[in-house]
């Protein structure tokens, strides 16, 4: 819930009771990248994904394919380090 | 190819919704990765902290930093209360949590979802609200950094490694982890 406080700084105006569905998929992501439970793996998973959803559209690619971008890199990441990314 | 004054200030505003995104995910990682309760209401709980930070600011005036720790402990409170309505029932006892526990948690804490985002879509109505608190932004170079989302990010790192640090250092937190894996190291103790 702490996150959420920290999210309303982000969203000056946008908190609506429907917010939810939108941050729980990201969440599942972020943690399956950084690997359950290490603790360090979310601010790496987290970063990973903020970074591509906003530098990506820096490079002409639209910010829709940007968000699919950072949800397709869990495949390779499962194939290749299931563990996830952080040792 | 792209603008680098462009691609440097998509970095940073990059870096600090990475940390937005980490520190709610963190959530997520503490009660998924370490408990091993798969709480698909995760988001409906962020939801609940956006509303609860809105309205300390509306009714209190408090600042959205400031309503972190007071969130957290609300936090633990509908945690608690949660856990011991839904969940206990099903992981009392357990030595590990088997494939049949988690996909229990799986179901019951989507229902809990669908349960929350209704019940706060009959309270709090469909509006979108907000706090408006944005503080000057630092000139870096070329880039404009906003300060409020600089804090944020900072605040966000500071979390991560407290609960790090409680989870490997201390004994509490050295028990919680070991929990959900073996029930009896942790209540013997070692």
């Amino acid at each position: 819930m702490a996150g959420g406080a920290l999210l309303t700084v982000w969203l000056p105006v946008g908190i609506t009771p429907l917010i939810g569905a939108t941050y729980a998929p990201i969440s599942f992501v972020i943690v399956v990248l950084g690997g359950p439970g290490k603790m360090w793996g979310s601010l790496l998973g987290g970063l990973t994904l903020g970074i591509l959803i906003d530098v990506l559209p820096a490079f002409g690619i639209s910010a829709s394919i940007a968000v699919a971008v950072a949800f397709l890199i869990l495949i390779p990441v499962l194939l290749l380090a299931r563990e996830g990314i952080l040792r | 190819m792209a603008d680098l004054g462009l691609v440097a200030a998509d970095l940073v505003v990059g870096l600090m919704l990475g940390c937005v995104f980490a520190v709610i995910a963190h959530g997520l990682n503490v009660i998924w990765g370490v408990t091993k309760v798969v709480n698909v209401a995760h988001g409906e709980f962020i939801m609940l902290g956006a509303y609860g930070a809105y309205y300390l600011n509306f009714y209190l005036g408090f600042n959205p930093l400031l309503s972190v720790p007071v969130d957290a402990a609300i936090g633990i409170g509908v945690g608690f209360l949660f856990y011991f309505g839904l969940l206990h029932r099903e992981l009392r006892g357990k030595e590990t949590i088997t494939r049949e526990s988690e996909m229990v948690t799986l179901v019951a804490t989507f229902g809990l979802s669908l349960i929350l985002s209704n019940a706060a879509l009959a309270i709090f109505k469909g509006d979108a609200v907000g706090i408006r608190w944005a503080p000057e932004t630092l000139a870096l170079g070329p880039v404009d950094v906003p300060l409020g989302g600089l804090y944020v990010a900072i605040s966000s790192v500071a979390i991560i490694a407290i609960s790090d640090l409680f989870l490997s250092r201390t004994y509490l937190g050295n028990a919680i982890r070991v929990q959900p894996r073996h029930r009896g190291c942790a209540t013997h103790g070692d």
